[in-house]
């Protein structure tokens, strides 16, 4: 009999010496479903994906010249985007890429939130996600004080001083992240160390669980369905499909690098190398983190000194700590999704979110107000300016939905469109503001709740 | 059994109370808590007024409390003395705002306790610390008093007043002291003398404040107030409080101080500024002397160095016509001090032609084009002849008009604006590339060298030497070549960068179209969905 490994070529080869026909079968078999909405959500991830691996590499050839140290970190990075064949390429790439991967990886989020790909059986998906996105955050933050100029030393002093309000362990903390009392060349060090080490390892740990998981439980069906529409085969059409949006993202890197190699000069999404850091000198006013940070920033400006018997930071902190759990824990949260029925209220929240933190970053830019202006007067104009942006937002998304999807449910984005009307055009204080129109929500969904169990009682009785 | 629980309630509770016991806040409540003073002060710091209101606030009471045990001994002495009789003078001392040590001097002072008592003084004699409101002198300001230079050297009452400050009534004046109230008010020409009698003693002062100059009263007596006053007898005159003033006088570093540079002109602006004041004093050409000097100066290039850069080294009233050797601008003193900073422009004059003809004429060397008080920021258009009188204006007077100096000053001016042009344009296309991503530090230096020299070309006119100004300016117009070869360069590498982004995208495109087209045949010979 004639064996059945008569096929030539390196996948025969292959096959010889690791039996990779089941892998192939996989992949000749899968398929990603399409139909129920949009295909533009399922290359998402996949762009992501490519924003990372343009940091590794773009990473490890700055890492051939970048020199960790007081007198050399900020010198090394002027050498490479001065007198580096193609320094300067690299470096553009590297900080349009980490920008563009968090806006892409935010979307990727949001669109898994209002499609609902975190139920059952995903949820584990999801909390890999929200990790990734944890570390994407952490990678910005130890990367922005490398080149140890002015601006990520005084954003670093800023963002890391934020931990003190952590009750008992936060002055402890603080310490361990700074690498001492002070952000100095220690916390440089020790930054370092986590943005090149220990968060891509971390992160190409969690990436692989991710896709493993996605390539071993298959893309979501839309809710409701039960059966897999007819889908459109893994490989090669959508593996090619991706392929091509990653030379599409490749070209726009490219092109960015070129014409706008600093960033759009918004604070926050800015990198120019500017002065070197000298801890000796006073912060300036108008220090700003990166833009993904700015909503957290402006929250704790919010705050009052003190509240509750709290101090106002802490009150934030635990404010935001809450929020974030409560994101992570979406997938089990969710009843409806989980029950494979329509969940419209966490739709209506994922938009809700946005608004609520297109708000905060808008105030934080200081967007209408005079240059350079941080008085209270400015941060008046700002809040109207930022009211009326969110409104404008809302409304066009809120159409949109109403239209093209048929959606109903609006009560926890009107909440948020409320809260920034009330703040920023009827001159309430941001914390009173938003409790009011959370009660006002809270009441409203509550009765929503009663009325829809109320009739579904009737349609079952 | 039940011991062990109950030693462990009282081991707990003796543990609590003295971790929470420390930490309780202290009540300074109506002298109850500052105990370790007389019962005659803690009943005074006790009294109320007739509305049963403690006189002392709460924040005196622990002012009080936390005073030094010496003070407060000092403290309880001058009460049982009766120097000090009721809470409100309790409040006055203490409302003042001096530190510990100088409590200690003046708690030992009975001038001081006495002429702070509002019951033993009239509104004449009383030091209080809102002198308008008690329609006392301004001078009896007790604020003023505790942040005086001399009371820091144990210089109290009795230092310029004469007595003993230990006795219970001491009036008895130094000898220098004006004997008639006339003398005392309206005859101020003794003031320069009594203060003089420790600055100008190189014994006191060596013992007292080594760093000071002990030469103010000679130089004082030559300058042209000492002059008006000490021989004319005019006590409109500035003597020795005008400037540094009485019960306050602060050190000239003080920034609160009257003749720190900062506030130099509004001080000497107080008479000069006064129509009043000034009326009847002349120049020697028998015009009145003005007194729009400060007014002029104000926005002056000098003034704004020191009031908006805060730049101490600039020129204010003093600096120019001295301080206790004040000279008159006709003496010639204030025009040869532009020399002390601008040395370098002074001795290009020195050497130019102009410099014979403006000592023949008598004219002020820098003034005559520069101006005085009102000196604006200098600028390339007072050479451009259409612009500007500056040159012609003397020439057609007293020179004959000669075509050679107009070409000259018309050379120095096109020569400049050409290079202040190159400048600004490299400054401008530096900043361009920068924001471009190209590398601007070969630039930046050039920019830097060219500056420099547009600074020493604008200098050099001062020697109004053509051939010197040629070879300074052929400095600057090498290093602006220099900068346009670097300019080109950059600009060159930014066109290729985007030849070869053209290029990729152009590769990459084209790859993208031969997947797809690719992409697309396979998924109609599969006949698979997406085709």
């Amino acid at each position: 009999m004639k064996p059945a490994r008569t096929s030539t070529g390196l996948r025969a080869w292959l096959e010889d010496r690791y039996q990779l026909e089941p892998l192939f079968q996989f992949l000749s078999h899968k398929e990603v479903p399409i139909g129920a909405h949009s295909m533009v959500w399922y290359f998402l991830g996949g762009a992501t994906l490519f924003f990372f691996a343009i940091q590794i590499a773009t990473g490890i050839l700055l890492l051939m010249y970048y020199q960790a140290g007081e007198a050399t970190s900020y010198e090394s990075i002027r050498y490479i985007t001065t007198k580096v064949p193609f320094g300067w390429l690299i470096r553009s790439i590297h900080c349009w890429s980490a920008h563009l991967m968090i806006v892409s990886l935010v979307i990727h989020m949001f669109s898994v939130l209002v499609l609902k790909a975190y139920r059952p059986p995903r949820e584990l998906t999801w909390v890999s996600g929200y990790l990734l996105f944890a570390i994407s955050l952490g990678f910005g933050f130890s990367g922005y004080l490398l080149p140890w100029n002015e601006l990520a030393y005084f954003a670093t002093v800023v963002g890391t001083d934020s931990v003190k309000s952590v009750p008992l362990v936060g002055e402890w903390i603080l310490e361990v992240l700074r690498g001492g009392p002070d952000v100095s060349i220690a916390t440089l060090y020790r930054f370092f160390a986590l943005h090149v080490v220990i968060l891509p390892l971390a992160a190409i740990a969690l990436i692989g669980s991710h896709l493993l998981f996605v390539q071993r439980q298959g893309m979501a069906l839309p809710v409701g369905s039960t059966k897999a529409p007819p889908g459109m085969p893994f490989f090669p059409s959508f593996a090619v499909r991706d392929l091509l949006l990653w030379l599409g993202c490749l070209l726009v890197l490219l092109s960015l690098a070129v014409f706008v190699p600093y960033g759009p000069g918004l604070p926050g999404v800015d990198w120019e190398l500017g002065v070197k850091a000298d801890p000796l000198m006073p912060a300036y006013p108008g220090i700003k983190p990166e833009w993904y940070f700015l909503w957290v920033y402006q929250l704790l400006k919010e705050f009052p000194p003190h509240l509750l018997g709290l101090e106002g930071p802490q009150l934030c902190l635990l404010l935001v700590s809450v929020l974030m759990v409560f994101w992570a824990a979406i997938p089990w949260l969710d009843k409806s999704a989980r029950n494979n029925r329509p969940s419209p209220m966490f739709t209506d929240l994922a938009f809700a979110a946005a608004y609520f933190l297109l708000f905060l970053t808008l105030k934080a830019w200081d967007i209408g107000a005079p240059e350079g202006a941080h008085d209270e007067a400015a941060a008046l104009i700002t809040a109207r300016w930022s009211a009326w942006a969110v409104l404008a937002v809302a409304a066009v998304f809120s159409a949109f939905r109403a239209i093209r999807h048929g959606h109903h449910y609006y009560i926890l984005s009107l909440a948020a469109v409320l809260h920034a009307f009330g703040h920023g055009i009827l001159g309430f204080s941001y914390l009173v503001a938003g409790a009011s129109t959370a009660a006002i929500a809270l009441g409203l969904a509550l009765a929503g709740g009663f009325f829809s169990s109320t009739a579904s009682a009737e349609r079952n009785g | 059994m039940n011991a062990v629980p109950r030693k462990l309630v009282a081991a707990v509770a003796v543990v609590l109370w003295s971790v929470l016991a420390p930490v309780s806040p202290a009540r300074a409540d109506e002298g109850e808590a500052i105990s370790t003073v007389s019962e005659a002060l803690t009943a005074l710091i006790a009294s109320k007024d007739d509305a049963g209101r403690p006189v002392l606030t709460e924040e005196t009471r622990e002012q009080l409390a936390a005073l030094p045990t010496r003070v407060k001994s000092l403290l309880d002495d001058a009460v049982a003395n009766e120097m000090i009789t009721s809470a409100e003078h309790i409040a006055t001392i203490l409302g003042a705002g001096f530190n510990s040590d100088k409590l200690e001097i003046v708690l030992s002072d009975n001038c001081f306790l006495c002429h702070t008592d509002y019951e033993s003084q009239g509104p004449d004699q009383l030091f209080s610390l809102d002198p308008a409101a008690q329609e006392s002198p301004l001078h009896l300001n007790l604020r003023n008093y505790a942040s005086d230079v001399h009371l820091r050297d144990g210089i109290s009452c009795a230092g310029c007043h004469g007595g003993d400050p230990h006795e219970d009534m001491g009036h008895d004046f130094p000898p220098s002291w004006p004997t008639s109230q006339k003398r005392r008010t309206e005859d101020r020409s003794w003031i320069p003398e009594f203060c003089g009698g420790c600055h100008a003693d190189a014994a006191v002062m060596q013992r007292l404040a080594p760093k000071l100059p002990t030469d103010q009263l000679s130089k004082f007596r030559t300058s042209r107030h000492g002059l008006v006053l000490m021989d004319g007898k005019d006590s409109r005159a500035a003597q020795c409080l005008s400037c540094h003033g009485v019960h306050g006088i602060l050190s000239p570093s003080n920034p609160l101080s009257s003749t720190h540079p900062t506030n130099v002109a509004a001080t000497c602006g107080t008479c000069h500024s006064d129509a009043e004041v000034m009326k009847g004093f002349v120049l020697a050409d028998g015009t009145p002397v003005p007194t729009d000097q400060v007014e002029e100066y104000r926005g002056s290039v000098h003034d704004r160095a020191l009031m908006e850069r805060g730049d101490l080294a600039a020129a204010t009233c003093n600096d120019c016509h001295g301080g206790h050797t004040s000279a008159s601008a006709e003496s010639g003193v204030a025009s040869y001090a532009c020399r002390s900073c601008h040395a370098a422009n002074a001795m290009l004059f020195d050497g130019s032609n102009h410099k014979d003809a403006f000592d023949k004429h008598g004219w002020s060397e820098c003034v005559t084009c520069h101006g005085n008080h009102d000196i604006s920021k200098t600028s390339d258009s007072m050479l451009d002849p259409s612009k500007s009188k500056l040159c012609v204006s003397c020439h057609d007077k007293f020179s004959t008009p000669e075509k050679e100096c107009s070409a000259t000053a018309e050379k120095f001016f096109l020569k400049i604006a050409s290079m202040s042009a190159a400048a600004e344009q490299a400054e401008h296309e530096i900043e361009r590339l920068a924001k471009r991503g190209l590398d601007v530090e070969p630039m930046e230096a050039g920019l830097e060298r060219l500056g420099d020299a547009l600074k020493r070309s604008r200098s050099t006119i001062h020697a109004f030497d053509r051939d010197r100004f040629a070879e300074i300016a052929g400095e600057g117009d090498a290093v602006a070549a220099e900068m346009a070869g670097f300019i080109d360069t950059a600009r060159e590498d930014y066109k290729t960068r985007r030849l070869e982004l053209y290029g990729s995208i152009l590769m990459i495109g084209l790859l993208m179209l031969l997947i797809y087209i690719r992409l697309r045949a396979w998924e109609r010979d599969n006949g698979r969905p997406g085709a």
